[in-house]
């Protein structure tokens, strides 16, 4: 991630492809869990959170190229639009293995993005880019800012 | 049926250049190391990857070796192998 190597970096895998592949919620609670970890770490430390995940799209397989025809469907629409509302509810609801490989087999990369919010737990993201494209699949982007994710442990609430 | 017979002609061709150039040059003799069936054997000398997907290869394997005995990627060589895969129900079962 940085070439200077300056940065201690912990890798952390995750299986989204390959069945069989857990629940959503778990990968919310492992999110939750890797949270818990960075704020119990006995050392005063600033950590960043780094994920990949990613919508509708199909490796390999006859969904490849339908990002040119449809740049996006309606799961993604849906999901933006809980996203937006920051309905992680329904984001869960909305991110089973059939549903989602139902989209395109590479879909399930989504739950990259369910485990982002555990790691958030509960709070909104302070910025959000999505992008449909005839030109590359879906894009779409989320970021939670230090002061965003930390908003909750300073008003003494649960995080 | 052995998927992984399959599975794993794909995935030791698209890795392996020494390996590829084998099933490239001689083909028959290349297949003879792996249990497959009559149809799969068929399959992986003629290129089918229509019918290997079908009988459930794993696409992501099933593309990999083909960019590698395409000799690397390209976007009509791309196109041509969604168009393939397009003409088929498809199964869209990776579970393993």
């Amino acid at each position: 991630m940085r070439p200077e190597a300056d940065i201690p970096v912990v890798p952390i895998f995750l299986n989204f492809l390959a069945p069989p592949v857990p629940p959503a919620r778990r990968y919310l609670k492992v999110g939750s869990i890797v949270r818990q970890i960075i704020e119990e770490w006995p050392e005063d430390l600033r950590v960043a959170v780094v994920c990949t995940g990613h919508m509708t799209n199909g490796v390999g397989g006859p969904y490849m190229l339908r990002h040119t025809q449809r740049p996006e469907s309606e799961w993604d629409k849906t999901i933006n639009d809980a996203i937006l509302r920051n309905d992680v509810d329904k984001l869960v609801a909305h991110s089973s293995w059939e549903e989602m490989y139902a989209q395109g087999n590479n879909t399930p990369g989504f739950l990259g993005f369910i485990f982002a919010y555990g790691v958030a737990s509960g709070a909104a993201y302070s910025w959000h880019d999505y992008v449909p494209s005839t030109h590359q699949p879906l894009m779409i982007l989320l970021e939670w800012t230090e002061d965003q994710l930390n908003a909750n442990l300073r008003k003494g609430g649960q995080s | 049926m052995s998927r992984y017979a399959v599975n794993k002609v794909l995935w030791t061709v698209a890795r392996d250049d020494a390996q590829a150039a084998i099933y490239m040059e001689t083909p028959e003799t290349f297949l003879a190391g792996f249990s497959l069936n009559e149809e799969e054997h068929r399959q992986l000398l003629e290129r089918d990857f229509a019918a290997m997907f079908a009988a459930g290869a794993h696409p992501f394997m099933l593309f990999t070796f083909r960019i590698k005995i395409s000799g690397g990627f390209s976007f009509p060589m791309m196109m041509e192998h969604v168009k393939a895969l397009s003409a088929i129900d498809p199964p869209l079962d990776i579970s393993t």
